[in-house]
């Protein structure tokens, strides 16, 4: 993480409390996280979004995209800034193909067979990346890269089947911030407590049976208490 | 308020090969289109959309306004170019709640009481936008405006409608008619002026045409020789 990125996430995290959710939530693959990276909520801050959009502007121009392509919903916000910034065209692609009118995933326009860089807030498993990936092929667009603000490097994600297809695919991806950097970071700069990083790798190792490990789910409830007490003594 | 007046500058910048498709496009509220106007592309012709997202941000009348709202998902890319233009905070409006990590309908960050202009790339029959008036007043904000950049027009008139359309309670803007666009396009030669009274007759009553095969028939002729026209698969269905 390099001192632009640093100076990123301190202005993300400074500006906003609820962008370091601190769990327990459920997630969309049914585990229990135990906190997460909010980046959606910098979408309500026009600085922010621009600030974002910048600092990746000249990696975006060097994949030489077609397109901008937003992941829908969470990725279009920092796509069509990425778009307005470097004046490549933008479209968005959705999960699910639209069943009536122009029965399109992918929303805009593009010359076919266009090359984008898919955008969107996180990559964990890769299993969304897979879906959009394969209904933007079948629209003729052609995903070579993936930009995220943020993803995880828990052997979890790592080596799930999704990533490994991606790989074959040659899809290379990118992303501003690693989830165990932005911890390390924050754990150094003394904003969340110092077993944050063990929590995490703990849930990454293995986000869906952690839990039921009575030792872990104990020091994650005392975590929980550390962090609300380093909070509120700021 | 409604304020209205054809935005020639708007209109100028739809009128690319692309915008109107021509078919049999079928949508559940409004039955089958002969034409659709395709506002998606607008938004990948990055310097069509910059100029949509100025026009739409002197709609956002300062300082009244601290937030922009949109409906996912064709909604999110005028909205989130509109709320940079006019620096404005951005939320977006899920049509389902997430049922994962925190459940909600609005993304963003906003304190109860701010002001909210939602913009949208059209509105038809305001339904949607009662929606989403309602769900961002039970969040604890108040929206002061709703801002699109295409008004499809149908049974403007109707009583169902006048709730936004003569509203004293919000700024309700539209930049372009559609039937005003099609009589535009005709007069500038974009397309036969034939197939502006088509589209014309179609808006005023889109059931009603629709029931009577000639007008499908004659519509087919016409809009075959469009070279301004793009033709959806089911145009062959006609």
């Amino acid at each position: 993480m390099n001192q632009r990125a640093q100076n990123l996430l301190v202005a993300c995290y400074t500006q906003d409390p609820g962008f370091f959710a601190v769990g327990p939530f459920e997630s969309s693959s049914g585990t229990i996280v135990p906190f997460y990276f909010e980046f959606r909520k910098l979408y309500s801050d026009p600085k922010a979004v621009r600030r974002l959009a910048n600092h990746t502007a000249q990696a975006i121009k060097k994949m030489r995209p077609q397109v901008v392509a937003g992941a829908a919903d969470a990725g279009i916000p920092l796509a069509m800034a990425i778009s307005l910034k470097t004046n490549i065209p933008f479209v968005y692609i959705k999960k699910q193909r639209k069943a009536f009118l122009a029965k399109t995933a992918v929303e805009g326009s593009f010359p076919p067979g266009a090359r984008a860089v898919l955008i969107d807030d996180t990559l964990l498993y890769g299993n969304t990346k897979k879906c959009l990936i394969d209904n933007a092929r079948k629209d003729g667009l052609r995903v070579t890269d993936v930009l995220v603000i943020y993803e995880s490097g828990g052997r979890g994600y790592q080596q799930s089947a999704a990533r490994a297809w991606l790989k074959r695919q040659r899809i290379t991806t990118h992303f501003i911030f690693r989830k165990e950097e932005m911890i390390t970071f924050l754990m150094k700069r003394r904003l969340v407590p110092p077993q944050t990083l063990l929590i995490n790798d703990r849930y990454a190792e293995n986000p869906k049976t952690w839990v039921n490990n009575g030792h872990y789910w104990q020091d994650f409830l005392t975590w929980k208490k550390d962090y609300a007490a380093l909070r509120s003594a700021r | 308020m409604t304020s209205y007046t054809f935005n020639q500058r708007v209109a100028d910048v739809l009128l690319f090969k692309g915008y109107f498709i021509a078919g049999h496009l079928y949508s559940p509220r409004v039955g089958y289109f002969p034409v659709y106007p395709e506002s998606r592309r607008v938004f990948s012709i990055t310097s069509k959309l910059k100029l949509v997202a100025e026009e739409l941000s002197k709609t956002i009348v300062p300082p009244n306004a601290d937030l922009v709202a949109s409906r996912e998902a064709a909604g999110i890319p005028f909205g989130v170019a509109t709320a940079l233009e006019a620096q404005k905070g951005f939320l977006y409006l899920r049509k389902e709640p997430k049922q994962y990590i925190a459940s909600r309908i609005i993304e963003g960050v906003f304190l109860p009481g701010q002001r909210v202009v939602i913009v949208d790339d059209a509105v038809s029959r305001t339904h949607d936008k009662k929606t989403a008036i309602d769900q961002l007043t039970a969040a604890g904000l108040q929206v002061v405006g709703v801002s699109v950049l295409l008004d499809a027009a149908y049974g403007v008139t109707d009583a169902e409608q006048a709730w936004l359309r003569q509203s004293s309670e919000y700024q309700f803007a539209t930049l372009v008619r559609w039937d005003d666009l099609m009589r535009y396009a005709a007069e500038k030669k974009f397309i036969s002026a034939a197939l502006a009274d088509i589209v014309v007759a179609w808006i005023a009553d889109p059931f009603r045409w629709s029931e009577d095969a000639e007008n499908w028939q004659r519509f087919k002729a016409v809009a075959a020789r469009e070279p301004n026209v793009v033709f959806d698969p089911s145009f062959k269905e006609i």
